[in-house]
């Protein structure tokens, strides 16, 4: 069984773990078009080369970044999301100036 | 009669416990320490069983647990390996595989026609007789065939046994103690590290235990003695030994079972030292009992003190069989000739060692035919010829008398771990020697397995990896350097076919060398095809001994190397593995409410609901549906209370939980007045209406969230990853166990609460329909929800969990003058679908949005966003194609299932997702997705029902029953 | 000194005190009452009256010794909590709690859970938040005079499950269960 490092936690099987699916830019939900949006929700890159996935560490409930080698299915990195997500996200309502601050 | 060599020879045995044991039901005798196969050798019992195809006698082949040849009925056990069980006292062991008795097997007689019998024959004859083509005969024959080839008999009434399994933890396990694991595990040992030590043998040392390394026969002994002493001193070291290392997975994580327990072992570095398979030589005859591996014969005298013979002929590749015939001579039988298949050995001394005990020594030679004795059921001598090309001989040779062949082409690395980590095995065509190349990082190889076959270097070689895995565990900086090694082991063509046949590649499959060129002429030129058409190394023995073999043939016949050619894949288990071994000691976590011992006094039918355990109905099974009807008309009339402890819960407090709810839930809660309830629909991104649950607001910052019992684990994830990314100022926690809950239900509900003592206002001005309130209840701290979802006058109590059994009590004895009655989860589902009220994941499907479940009322579009609002967007844009409509029918009508079709004409538009017959209805009720234009009031749905059935019902409005909601709000 | 429990021994404490508290101003929150709060999440500081667990940066939860004299957490509890960002916890309710004690604590757990409780590994003062016989679970490793003790923290509605898995991994060790009175009576011994 493989073994991933968590940020809080440290290295676990990985059985420990969810995953959660690709870290994804949500396009301007009221903005974008709806290929747009249809793409943010249906399709998925697939790539073969280091990916930036979303990973839960069930038994503390904790969401953390892993980068993912696809091919090799080595964990490069892990991280706490803030190091990614360090501001908070408003959406305003539709016709306002701007939807994140 | 039991005949034993003289000590020393026998390591393994204790001469002092003979153990009695019946063998096709005579008694016989034994010691312990033996296997079953060494004490039937012990009592001149060679023959174990019969091949599979032409049913030929078999014997052991290794005595290492290696091959199919020894596999025997032990009690009610079929297919045990009787080179591997530890001899028991009274056990019965019996043959397999046979028509009449083990020594007169009817069935050998195919062996006669094996010439009309090629590979697929039963299949390919028996399958469609080519002169009725159009009847399947197959079913016909296939049992007479599968009786054929019948292994062993299984004992159905037989008592499940405890098996469990373990994690073990080590920085480092060492597979194999043989001299190179042993130095391995000393090394790693000595600098510091933990280390497992894992060998299938009952004694530490491998091949020390039975190989002979030097011409006086003494190394080895002394070597052990030495190896093991100091492993045993060492308290860094954990041995396991008669365990098997089944399979390698993802960093390091090895499954290694030990009589009934499978350990999941863990080790930061892994060394492997599971040495080499002596590979046997192809000529006629060469799977009689009496024809064994060199190594099979050395283990038989130094193990268990047997001799496998008394006069025997050494055929060899290599000069290993020199040694054998050392042993074999020491021990006191007679050695016929060494014959080797090359010009002359690689060292010297051996030679001279053969001469000077006048043992004869024929050079260039091989065993082209064993000569059976009677009914093929031992070898009475051997035809020899000289090599005079690859697998060609002279015309002409020499018979010489012996009951034992001895053979030795060479060794296999025992690569099947390696492999299963993503290792390369490479073959080299010049020397016939194997590389393993391509390790894992954290993988190392030592000894045999990494081609080192002189002692001095194995033991070097054990050493280096031992040092390789502490420098990875940073205990050490030196890296340490290869070990070199010139021994050559491996003859590269051993292979002899005689015109004749019976020249055996596959023991376990009964393939001879024919069989495989043929694949190869009918266009199977890939391995991988070869296995499957032949199925060649699909026997218990997997390739083991018949792998290179059939690399060699199909290598030469298609014109390739063996390294073009490969070899085929090997998979886990490395050795067979009971079930028992998996299925053993699992874990299925059950979660009960606090109130679960009141209802099993009072009689519930307890079901699962997630992994939760509620009650269905209280009463009997066979009264099943009465209860059922019961329960609900009592919440109808009087009063009735249900656990609801199983409810997910969710606490949001902090500055921003109002604006988190509202992005999570499709409905608006800004406005939300402390002290209500709102009705709380979740939408993933997709659109699709995924929870649902009410929302209560505490205070400004503090919300109470109810979600579904299966969905609010999701919820809860869903949740944290949200927000995860949006850094709200808000603390989410599940607090489904943290709190029990009851609903009470029906018209004198209010009055149940009057009696258990509340410090709030019950009555319906001050505490109405969709209200919240925070009180003391009975002395207990308690939230209070007036809900709807069974259509009466309803509180939902929610306490924390330690109050749960204590708030059950108080309901029940304060609603006792009242007539209250607990109902079940069926009860519920009936009352609720009266009411029309969905359950999300079982009257909503991975499609449903929220106009087709007619929920686009729960839907704001004042706020700016909610999880899946786009997509609900642009799915309501579209033309919809469905509805979640109610339906009735007659009471005595068919009554519809869950999952039963919907119809339009001859298309399917839909399904029922709920049905039930309604007592206070008197009618069959139900929910179903219909096609758009079957949704309007009136019209007629066509449900197919069970046994292709078509009834017709009718679309009602909904809520069935009590349509203007004014029972729930009283 | 010599172990007291030589087979392993379970209690179950889940009528114990214990309190939860998380958010951004917890720490500070917890240090103001005298708390002594561990540096970094997954450790652990106890002693006579308090074990102080923390769960992660900004969440911290607070085991009452069994065996204490009075009632140390109450005061915690009956403290007013800041304005802003401190959150009281369920886990007195949410989570079942019991002891695990004896020389061969490791051992039992090596045949429930996937994490390595050695002490070499997992000495005392440190916490695995994992799963144990496949439900999520908090392993605290306190020590009990000479003996080692694992707290194990896991779902109340699955205390009853826990328990049976518990007292079948420890069955080859000879463990058995035990209340909190008969342990009482064990510690006070000599």
């Amino acid at each position: 069984m493989k073994i991933m490092h968590c940020p809080l936690n440290g290295p676990r099987n990985i059985s420990e773990f969810v995953y959660g699916g690709d870290v994804r830019q949500m396009p301007q939900p009221d903005e974008c078009t709806d290929k747009a949006w249809a793409e943010y929700v249906f399709y998925a890159d697939n790539r073969a080369g280091v990916v930036t996935e979303w990973w839960l560490h069930t038994p503390s409930g904790y969401w953390f970044i892993a980068e993912r080698h696809t091919v090799t299915d080595d964990i490069v990195r892990t991280y706490d999301a803030s190091d990614m997500f360090q501001q908070r996200i408003d959406f305003m309502v539709a016709g306002s100036d701007k939807e994140e601050q | 009669m039991m005949t034993r060599l003289p000590a020393p020879a026998g390591l393994f045995i204790n001469r002092d416990k003979p153990i009695d044991f019946s063998y096709e039901g005579r008694r016989l005798a034994g010691f312990e320490g033996d296997t079953v196969a060494s004490a039937l050798m012990a009592n001149n019992e060679a023959l174990m069983s019969r091949s599979f195809k032409y049913h030929r006698p078999r014997g052991p082949l290794t005595m290492a647990g290696q091959d199919a040849n020894t596999l025997m009925q032990v009690g009610g056990e079929p297919n045990v390996l009787a080179d591997q069980l530890p001899l028991t006292p009274g056990v019965a062991v019996t043959g397999q595989n046979y028509n009449g008795s083990l020594q007169h097997d009817r069935s050998s007689l195919l062996g006669w026609f094996g010439r009309f019998m090629p590979v697929g024959f039963y299949y390919r004859a028996f399958y469609k007789i080519p002169f009725l083509r159009s009847f399947k005969t197959w079913p016909l024959w296939e049992p007479m065939i599968r009786k054929m080839a019948g292994l062993g008999v299984l004992d159905l009434a037989f008592t499940p046994e405890y098996y469990d399994k373990c994690f073990l933890f080590h920085d480092v396990v060492v597979v194999g103690a043989g001299p190179a694991g042993l130095m391995a595990a000393l090394t790693a040992a000595h600098g510091g590290a933990s280390v497992l030590l894992v060998d299938e043998q009952p004694q530490l040392g491998g091949s020390l235990t039975y190989h002979r390394f030097d011409i006086d026969g003494v190394e080895a002994d002394k070597l052990r003695a030495d190896l093991v002493a100091q492993v045993e001193a060492n308290n860094n070291i954990q041995v396991l030994t008669k365990a098997v290392c089944n399979a390698w997975f993802t960093d390091n994580f090895l499954p290694v079972i030990q009589g009934k327990r499978m350990y999941k072992v863990r080790a930061k570095e892994c060394i492997v030292a599971s040495g080499a398979f002596e590979q046997h030589v192809v000529f006629r005859n060469n799977d009689l009992p009496g024809v064994m591996m060199a190594s099979a014969a050395s283990r038989l005298i130094k193990q268990y003190g047997v001799a496998p013979g008394q006069r025997a002929i050494c055929l060899t590749g290599n000069d290993d069989g020199y040694m054998t015939a050392l042993d074999l001579q020491e021990a006191g039988i007679e050695v016929a000739a060494v014959v080797d298949m090359r010009a002359e050995p690689e060292q010297t001394d051996v030679l001279a060692a053969l001469q000077s005990r006048g043992i004869a020594h024929y050079a260039g030679h091989t065993v082209y035919e064993a000569l059976p004795s009677a009914g093929n059921r031992g070898i009475r001598g051997a035809e020899l010829r000289a090599i005079t090309g690859q697998g060609k001989v002279a015309s002409q040779g020499k018979s010489i008398d012996c009951v034992v062949v001895c053979m030795s082409s060479g060794y296999m690395p025992v690569y099947q771990l390696l492999c299963q980590a993503g290792g390369q095995l490479n073959y080299h065509d010049g020397s016939a020697a194997f590389t393993l190349t391509n390790l894992p990082k954290h993988l190392h190889i030592a000894g045999s397995v990494n081609g080192r076959h002189a002692l001095s270097a194995v033991l070097a070689d054990g050493e280096r990896a031992g040092r390789v895995a502490l420098h990875q565990l940073g205990l050490s900086e030196k890296v340490p350097s290869d070990v070199f090694c010139s021994r050559q082991v491996n003859f590269d063509w051993p292979i002899f076919s005689h015109p004749k046949g019976k020249d055996f590649v596959d023991f376990d499959e009964d393939l001879q060398a024919k069989d495989i060129i043929n694949a190869t002429r009918m266009g199977y030129r890939d391995i991988q095809l070869v296995k499957r058409f032949s199925t060649v190394g699909m026997g218990p023995s997997q390739g083991r001994h018949s792998a290179l073999a059939t690399a060699r043939l199909v290598a030469k016949a298609t014109g390739r190397t063996v390294t073009e050619t490969g070899v085929t894949t090997a998979r886990p288990p490395f050795a067979p593995e009971k079930l028992a071994h998996s299925a053993g000691r699992m874990f299925d976590p059950y979660r009960r409410t606090r109130m679960h011992q009141r209802h099993v006094e009072l009689g519930a039918q307890m079901m699962p609901a997630g992994n939760w355990q509620r009650p269905a109905y209280y009463g009997t099974t066979s009264q099943r549906q009465a209860c059922i009807r019961d329960e609900a008309w009592h919440v109808r009339h009087q009063v009735g209370v249900i656990d609801v402890s199983t409810l997910g819960g969710i606490e949001l407090r902090g500055p921003d939980a109002v604006e988190f709810l509202e992005r999570m839930y499709t409905f608006g809660f800004a406005k939300q007045p402390v002290g209500k309830t709102r009705y709380a629909v979740m939408t993933n991104e997709h659109g699709v209406v995924v929870d649902d649950g009410v929302a209560c607001r505490l205070s400004d910052q503090h919300f109470y969230v109810t979600a579904t019992t299966s969905g609010v684990e999701g919820v809860y994830r869903n949740m944290m990853k949200w927000n995860a990314q949006w850094r709200l100022n808000v603390d989410i926690a599940n607090v489904t166990s943290a709190f029990a809950a009851v609903n009470v239900a029906g018209p004198l509900a209010r009055e149940v609460l009057l009696d258990m003592g509340a410090d709030i206002d019950l009555s319906p001005e001050a505490f109405p329909y969709l209200g919240f309130r925070e009180c003391t209840l009975a002395g207990m701290p308690a939230r209070l929800l007036r809900v709807g979802f069974v259509g009466e006058l309803g509180y939902e109590i929610h306490v924390p969990s330690r109050f749960g059994e204590a708030l059950w009590d108080a309901v029940m004895g304060a609603g006792k003058t009242l007539g209250i009655k607990p109902f079940g989860v069926e009860a519920q589902r009936l009352l609720r679908l009266e009411k029309g009220h969905i359950i999300v994941g079982q009257d909503t499907d991975g499609m449903s949005h929220p106009g087709e479940l007619s929920l686009t009322w729960a839907l704001n579009y004042k706020k700016p966003f909610f999880v899946g609002r786009r997509s609900v967007d642009i799915l309501m844009a579209q033309p919809q194609t469905r509805q979640l409509v109610g339906f009735t029918l007659p009471a005595n009508s068919l009554k519809p299932e869950e999952g039963h079709l919907v119809l339009q004409g001859d298309d399917i538009s839909g399904n029922v997702t709920s049905c039930e017959f309604s007592p206070t209805l008197d009618a069959i009720i139900g929910m179903a997705f219909v096609g758009i234009d079957q949704a309007a009031v009136g019209s007629k749905l066509p449900i197919r029902v069970d046994g292709g059935k078509r009834i017709f019902a009718e679309v009602v409005a909904m809520p069935f029953f009590d349509p203007d909601n004014q029972r729930q709000a009283l | 000194m010599a172990s007291k429990f030589e087979h392993p021994v379970l209690i179950e404490l889940s009528d114990s005190a214990r309190a939860g508290f998380r958010g951004l101003a917890a720490e500070k929150h917890l240090q103001r009452l005298g708390i002594n709060i561990p540096d970094t999440p997954n450790l652990a500081t106890y002693g006579d009256e308090l074990a102080v667990l923390r769960l992660s940066p900004k969440e911290f939860w607070l085991l009452q010794h069994p065996l204490a004299e009075d009632s140390p957490l109450d005061k915690v509890q009956d403290a007013a909590l800041p304005a802003q960002d401190v959150y009281r916890l369920f886990c007195r309710d949410s989570h079942a709690w019991f002891w695990l004690v004896g020389d061969r604590a490791a051992d039992v757990m090596a045949k429930v859970c996937g994490v390595d409780l050695r002490a070499v590994v997992f000495p005392p003062g440190t916490i695995a938040q994992t799963s144990v016989a496949r439900v999520n679970a908090i392993v605290v490793h306190q020590t009990l005079g000479n003996d080692t003790c694992f707290n194990l923290l896991c779902d109340s509605a699955a205390a009853e499950y826990f328990r049976r898995c518990m007292l079948d991994a420890m069955a080859e060790f000879g463990g058995q269960c035990m209340e909190r009175e008969q342990l009482l009576t064990i510690v006070n011994q000599g």
